[in-house]
């Protein structure tokens, strides 16, 4: 006996233990036959634990009465027989639970509920070997056991005999078999009589039709109660049922009425929604378009056959060596997806385009549902050809040769729903082949020789297909054009060299000055050959075009290539993160880009302001220096405040020749990025030496975001001329 | 005495132990004999991609509008009148809940709520609130699904780009575009599958970087090809002066054949990639310049468009680009706009950066629509993270910044296999937290692999021993915006 109850209790721990091992490993498991017999004993077994439990619970109420010995001998068999039953009954249980087919709510409840009383049951007879004194953790453990195994049975037997098995007899309105919902059952009964099922049914009913209404039947349904029919079919917010429904829960005629189960908003805006849109108790889901708000509402309450996403062709595959040999540089062949039949080709690169290509598609013309053609040099003769695709659904033919009498070939394509013509020579006279499409959904249209007017004609001829015009540019809109851009590469000119000047929208008119003004779009020269500029010069141009407004003005510095001088010193350092080249980039005709200011082609000062000497090795005539300087407003770079020039024979004999100062950026020309210039004029003099002096602006304008910082200064290269 | 009973029963021995342990340790051995492949990888969803999508695939090709610096939802999809009702209110705590702010604004004392300076308006059929920044956005609302709940884990540029670029803070994963090659392959075996092309507006810029656009693990070959801005817009792609096509080709030829001794001998896969990188490089020249080439545009595209589509390396310049990429078959074509970054002076860097991008985004879907293409192309338009409904240091009459919000901040899609013309998703009514429909990052990546006809679980690499996917362990596809 000893060794019997030994081999019980392990026994129960061992099953114990694998169910909370299975329960969370449920969606991996799968089960032999063999096993699935053993699980089809549950309901065999079921109903010996939950007596045994029963049982327990008042012997063990009913102790006192029992002389301890005995007792204690007794009811530690009888825990063990329970949690031994009562573990084997769940794990029964939990294989049969894998077969499916059971109302997964249910069936997870009656799950855990069944797991746990077999946990619980366990757990007593662990509590009653160890600690038989602990009667009040006993008596818990018990009552709690008991409880849940009600419950938990509860379920289990709404799982077979389904919900409300008992009292079903004595129901007054057997219901009928739930229609299984498909896309041609009628919205009324997929969605708006389950929800008057479930929240009204229970007192409008032929047995209990509280204020005479009844509901359950629809002609009943629609005669309504004492105060005429609940609904005004197309007018929710005068129907008595949405009325009744939204009063306040606390109102006499509030529906349901205080205490029962109320309507959720979802509910509420379906019904809400039906209604207003005429009630219609025949209109099957199928009638509705899928953007009907009556339906995206009801979506959310009828679990619909999910709509197949790929579609089932009835072809076989090619074989994957054809598909292959297909295959070129410019020609794709590849099947929509894995385990699809159906192939899509694709070309590229318009002048290696090879017919040969094409009609070597003709092997796999049974799986060729798309072909892209778009910007091939593709002809109405190659038409035969495509003609031949009979499963063809998308034809792209855009920018191609092709001209309507295409129409007459492609028109064969029976399965055809799209067509791209965009680009081609097609015009309206193809209207009439239009028609003579099977399957056409839509046709795309735009920039053939097809105007918006006669596309919107034909639209109205043919409803069937939808005619894609394209974009409509606004005739009331006016753009503004870009400004004209150098051709130059070089912005430090030799003498009689030419700057060139161009712009990338055709038609456009440049007008210019190399004065420094600003251009007049009627008076200002026009721009047609490059323009021989002479010296430091500003060219200024803008595009004019009729139909557009003319660009902002480009402003473009040049530069003279001047007398270069021998040696440079700088006699302030230039900043540790910007110092170049040193002295040399002054003069190494290598000009920065505005925007890249830390290359080495730029100096930049700020703590300083910029000092250099030029040297020249025999005394030279100049007439005017120029310095380029980076403008850059954000970026804290800006002209110099004020520049002094000094001359003399040496280096420590200078005498200041002029000050000159540039004109600073205004609060508009805050996102100015520009390489700019300042030439200044000299009394015509000869000198060896050359002392420049350039200051950075010391306080930033008040609308600039750094407002009283130092600004910078940074300068690239400085011509003597 | 009761109590040394009591601690006698608490004693196990060892035998006990063992015995209840092998007990134990036994049943769950016996169970896990029920379950198939609990402790094998389920090798046969593991291997690696065909270049063929799982399923019959939505769309076929990206394109990517990224606007670097993440954009204010609050003045482009994102209407939120309450701010402007309580403009300067401190925000309050019951809805900021004490959540992360950036360094930027934490030592703030005050959280002064700011409403959009510029005004929203619906458009088209479906009512879609657009800010009148976007008027041409709005003349594409029916075409296009906003997504008003992105949310993302990040709060600082680097690791949200990075994250929403490569489904991971840290950077060492595959880009989007680079999974997306790996997963499907190039269309056109003549042009890179994944394209990148950058330009900068005038707005407060954050950096981009080839770490977004890297193949990470993956193959070289799965690398972003990033354009030059200059007229020659890939570089060092045409023959040198001198040296013609037949010469290039017999170059080819030679070199191919001693990188076919090296693999031979070292067996490195990447010199293979090497090799079809120089044979797609020579197929290259010549169909880049077909498409590089803007000078045959019409006047109509020009219109659409805008007349910067033909200034090389501008927005616009960049989306006709993109547009002529995707036409010719390249997977993913992601553009970077940089200068969104509105932390201050937001009224005054917000509609240049909007003009700059806006007409060109909208050209871009109407132009594929026109062609036919759209409904095979996903168009999508977004930054890395949001903007926070509180301004960032002073907040005046007619100015005022916002700060990095990675609770709640909108894109929008359009194109293959997208729901047309809908909103997605609700945040409160201070535009602060999400209400409805959250999109975390990694949804997001699953819902665009889905649409490219991947199931995000299933494109995996095997790498430094472990399975990676874009979504790493996370992401549900958003069914609500599929059509």
């Amino acid at each position: 006996m000893k060794l019997f109850q030994r081999i019980l209790s392990n026994l129960s721990f061992f099953i114990v233990v694998m169910l909370l091992f299975l329960l969370f490993f449920q969606n991996k498991v799968s089960l032999p036959p063999s096993l699935q017999a053993v699980g089809r004993m549950h309901p065999l077994l079921l109903h010996l634990p939950i007596g045994l439990l029963v049982i327990s619970f008042i012997v063990w109420l009913g102790k006192k009465n029992i002389d301890a010995g005995s007792f204690q001998k007794i009811f530690i068999l009888v825990l063990q027989v329970t949690a031994f039953t009562a573990a084997l009954t769940a794990l029964m249980g939990f294989f049969l639970s894998r077969e499916g087919g059971y109302d997964e709510n249910i069936l997870l409840k009656h799950k855990v509920l069944g797991i746990i009383t077999a946990i619980l049951s366990y757990a007593l007879l662990l509590v009653y070997q160890f600690f038989p004194e602990k009667n009040f953790v006993f008596g818990t453990i018990i009552t709690i056991s008991l409880g849940v195994m009600i419950v938990g049975s509860h379920f289990g037997s709404n799982l077979t005999h389904g919900e409300g098995f008992v009292w079903q007899p004595l129901k007054s309105d057997k219901e009928s078999e739930e229609e299984k919902v498909t896309d041609s059952s009628s919205l009324f009964t997929a969605a708006i009589r389950p929800i008057l099922r479930s929240k009204c049914f229970s007192c409008h009913n032929e047995k209990k039709s509280k204020g005479g209404l009844i509901m359950t039947t629809e002609e009943k349904l629609l005669a309504g109660g004492k105060n005429g029919p609940i609904w005004q079919s197309g007018d929710a917010l005068n129907s008595h049922i949405i009325q009744n429904i939204n009063l306040p829960e606390e109102d006499k005629k509030h529906m349901p009425p205080k205490g029962k189960p109320q309507l959720s908003q979802e509910q509420i805006d379906l019904l809400f929604a039906w209604i207003e849109s005429g009630a219609d108790m025949k209109k099957t889901m199928r009638d509705y378009a899928d953007d009907d708000t009556v339906k995206i509402l009801a979506a959310k309450f009828i679990d619909l056959p999910k709509a197949e996403t790929e579609k089932i062709y009835s072809f076989a595959a090619a074989p994957t060596s054809t598909i292959q040999k297909l295959n070129g540089p410019f020609c794709s062949v590849f099947p929509l997806s894995q385990n699809s039949p159906a192939l899509q080709a694709d070309f590229f690169v318009r002048e290696k385009f090879d017919r040969k290509n094409l009609e070597e598609l003709l092997k796999v013309k049974q799986q060729l549902v798309v072909l892209n053609l778009g910007n091939m040099p593709v002809t109405d003769a190659d038409m035969k050809t495509i003609s031949q695709f009979a499963n063809l659904e998308k034809l792209v033919l855009n920018n191609s040769l092709i001209t309507n009498n295409a129409l007459s070939e492609i028109k064969k394509l029976k399965s055809l729903r799209s067509l791209s013509l965009a680009g081609t020579q097609i015009d309206k006279n193809a209207g009439p082949s239009f028609l003579q499409f099977d399957s056409l959904k839509e046709i795309f249209v735009w920039n053939t020789k097809i105007s918006v007017t006669e596309a919107d004609e034909l639209q109205k001829q043919n409803q069937k297909i939808r005619f894609d015009r394209g974009y409509i540019p606004d005739e009331n809109e006016t753009l503004t054009l870009t400004p004209p851009i150098v051709k130059n590469e070089e912005f430090i000119l030799s003498d009689n060299e030419h700057v060139e000047l161009k712009h990338q929208v055709g038609g456009v008119s440049i007008r210019y000055t190399t004065d420094g003004s600003e251009p007049d779009s009627t008076t200002s020269p026009i721009y047609d050959s490059p323009v021989a500029v002479n010296g430091f010069t500003w060219v200024k141009a803008k595009a004019i075009r009729t139909g557009w407004y003319s660009s902002p003005t480009a402003s473009f510095t040049f530069f003279k290539k001047g007398i270069k001088p021998s040696r440079t010193e700088l006699l302030n350092r230039p900043n540790e993160k910007y110092k170049g080249n040193g002295a040399a980039t002054l003069i190494d005709l290598k000009k920065g880009v505005a925007e890249n200011f830390s290359d080495a082609a730029w100096l930049g000062f700020r703590e300083q302001p910029f000092a250099a000497v030029f040297y020249f090795d025999t005394a030279q005539t100049i007439h005017s220096i120029s310095i380029s300087y980076n403008e850059s407003v954000q970026s804290y770079l800006m002209p110099p405040a004020e520049v002094e020039i000094w001359a003399g024979e040496e280096k420590e004999k200078l005498k200041l020749l002029k000050k000159a100062t540039a004109i600073q950026p205004t609060k508009e020309e805050k996102n100015v990025v520009r390489v700019e210039g300042l030439k200044i004029d000299i009394p015509q003099s000869k000198y060896k030496c050359y002392k420049i002096v350039a200051k950075n602006v010391s306080k930033l304008p008040a609308w600039h975001p750094g407002k009283g910082d130092k600004a910078w200064i940074f300068i690239d290269e400085i011509f003597f001329n | 005495m009761a109590n040394e009973f009591f601690e006698n029963r608490l004693n196990i021995t060892r035998k006990h132990f063992l015995g209840k342990l092998s007990l134990g340790l036994g049943s769950v051995a016996l169970g896990s004999l029920l379950i198939k492949d609990l402790f094998s990888s389920g090798s046969a969803e593991m291997l690696p991609p065909v270049g063929l999508p799982h399923f019959a695939p939505k769309a076929k090709r990206i394109i990517y509008l990224f606007q670097n610096g993440a954009p204010s939802q609050l003045e482009s999809f994102d209407y939120k009148p309450t701010l402007i009702k309580r403009m300067g209110e401190d925000l309050p705590a019951s809805i900021r809940m004490g959540q992360r702010l950036t360094g930027m604004t934490a030592n703030q004392d005050k959280f002064p709520m700011v409403g959009s300076k510029f005004e929203f308006k619906q458009y088209g059929q479906s009512g879609t609130w657009i800010s009148e920044l976007f008027p041409n956005i709005g003349k594409i609302a029916d075409d296009i699904c906003v997504i008003k709940t992105m949310h993302t884990e990040a709060i600082n540029h680097d690791p949200a780009l990075t994250f929403i670029q490569t489904g991971a803070q840290q950077g060492n994963r595959p880009s989007m575009g680079s999974w997306l090659s790996y997963g499907l392959g190039s269309e056109n075996k003549n042009l890179p599958a994944f394209c990148v092309l950058l330009s900068r507006g005038k707005g407060n810029g954050q950096g981009v970087y080839s770490k977004l656009w890297t193949n990470g693990f993956l193959d070289s070959i799965h690398q972003g090809v990033q354009f030059s801005n200059s007229d020659e817009r890939v570089l060092y792609l045409n023959n040198p002066e001198g040296a013609d096509k037949l010469d290039r080709r017999k170059m080819l030829d030679e070199l191919a054949k001693l990188n076919a001794l090296s693999f031979e001998e070292f067996g490195d896969p990447e010199i293979k990639t090497k090799v079809e990188q120089y044979e797609m490089a020579y197929r290259m020249q010549t169909a880049v310049p077909e498409l590089t080439d803007l000078s045959k545009e019409s006047d109509q595209i020009i219109k659409m468009y805008g007349p910067e589509c033909l200034v090389p390396g501008s927005y616009a310049a960049n989306c006709l680009l993109a547009r002529k990429l995707s036409e010719a078959g390249v997977r993913f074509v992601q553009l970077y706009h940089q200068g969104w970054d509105q932390h201050g002076n937001l009224v005054g860097e917000m509609p240049g950066q909007a003009r700059d991008t806006d007409r060109a985004s909208a050209a871009l879907v109407m132009d594929l629509k026109q062609r036919g293409l759209l409904d095979e192309t996903l168009v999508i338009w977004g930054g890395e993270f949001g903007r926070t409904n509180y301004c960032q240091g002073e907040l005046t009459k007619d100015n005022y910044g916002r700060d990095h919000h990675p609770r709640c901040y909108s894109i929008w899609m359009a194109g293959g296999g997208i729901k047309p013309g809908i909103s997605y998703g609700e945040t409160d009514e201070f535009g602060y937290n999400i209400v409805k429909d959250p999109v975390h990052i990694n949804d997001f990546h699953a819902t665009v692999l889905q649409l490219m006809g991947l199931n995000h679980e299933k494109l995996v690499y095997k790498h430094l021993g472990r399975r990676y996917r874009l979504t790493d362990v996370a992401g549900q596809v958003v069914n609500g915006v599929l059509a």
